[in-house]
C-alpha cells in the first residue's frame, strides 16, 4: 500500500553503507535530526530526542537486513515542556535497493489511525512511561 | 492539539467518496438526493459514503423536514493537509541531510 507521503532518492553510495546509515544508532543520529537508540530488530522500541526537547517513541515492526526497515511512530510524544501528549501515529517504510551508480532509498509514511495502537505491554509502557 | 489524520486518509481512499466531497465543496450543503443526481450512483450509495465521511469527521449533517443536508467540516481536512506538508518536509530535510552524511564518508 502506498502512503500519502512518498519520497525516492538515489545516493551515490553502496547499499551496504546506506543501510548502515539508516540502522546504526550513531550514524542515524548524525543525519536524522534527532538522537536515537533505534536497533533494527523487530519488536525493538526506540526513542527519538529532537533538538527542541520533543521525544517521540517508535516500534520496529519489520526488518529485512540490508533491504527494508519498517517502524511505527507511537501515538504519544513528550513535548518540549516535558509533558506527554498525543501525536498522530504513523508507519514508516524504508526500502533500500542497489541501482546503477548507487542506492535508491524509498520512504513511505502512512498514518495508521488509532486502530494502530499496539495493545498489551508495549502500549501500556509507552503510555505510562513516556 | 493535532488530530489523527489516519481516518481522514482512509475515508478519502475511495475515489467515489472523493467525488462526493468535491460535490459537497462546490454546493456548500446538499442532500443525498441532490448529490446522487450529479453522480452515476444511487442515493443509497451516496448515503453510505456520507455516513463514512461523517464517521471520519469530514462532514456534518442537519435535518430540515424530511431532508438531511450535509456540509463539509473543514477542520479534519486542514489537519490532514498540515500533516502531509509537515511530514513531507521533515523527510525532504532528512533525506538532504542523509545525502550530506553519505558524501562526508565517501
Amino acid at each position: 500500500m502506498n502512503g500519502p507521503i512518498e519520497r525516492e532518492v538515489v545516493f551515490e553510495s553502496p547499499a551496504g553503507d546506506v543501510w548502515t546509515a539508516l540502522t546504526e544508532p550513531g550514524r542515524l543520529s548524525d543525519w536524522f535530526g534527532a538522537e536515537t537508540d533505534l536497533r533494527a530488530e523487530p519488536g525493538a522500541t526506540a526513542t527519538f530526542r529532537f533538538p527542541d526537547g520533543t521525544e517521540r517513541r517508535a516500534l520496529v515492526e519489520r526488518v529485512t537486513p540490508g533491504r527494508r526497515l519498517v517502524f511505527r511512530w507511537l501515538p504519544f510524544e513528550r513535548g518540549p515542556d516535558g509533558r506527554p501528549g498525543p501525536a498522530p501515529p504513523s508507519r514508516v517504510e524504508i526500502d533500500v535497493s542497489p541501482v546503477d551508480g548507487g542506492t535508491r532509498v524509498r520512504i513511505v509514511e502512512t498514518p495508521t489511525g488509532s486502530a494502530g495502537i499496539p495493545r498489551g505491554p508495549i502500549g501500556f509502557r509507552v503510555e505510562a512511561g513516556v | 492539539m493535532r488530530r489523527d489524520p489516519g481516518r481522514v486518509f482512509d475515508a478519502l481512499g475511495d475515489p467515489t467518496r472523493r467525488e462526493v466531497v468535491a460535490h459537497l465543496a462546490r454546493l456548500g450543503s446538499a442532500s443525498p438526493t441532490q448529490i446522487a443526481e450529479t453522480l452515476p450512483i444511487s442515493r443509497q450509495a451516496v448515503s453510505k459514503h456520507l455516513a463514512a465521511l461523517a464517521d471520519a469527521g469530514l462532514v456534518t449533517f442537519e435535518r430540515s423536514g424530511r431532508e438531511t443536508r450535509y456540509r463539509i467540516t473543514p477542520g479534519p481536512l486542514t489537519d490532514a493537509v498540515s500533516w502531509m506538508v509537515s511530514v513531507g518536509s521533515d523527510w525532504d530535510r532528512r533525506l538532504e541531510s542523509l545525502g550530506r552524511h553519505l558524501r562526508r564518508r565517501r
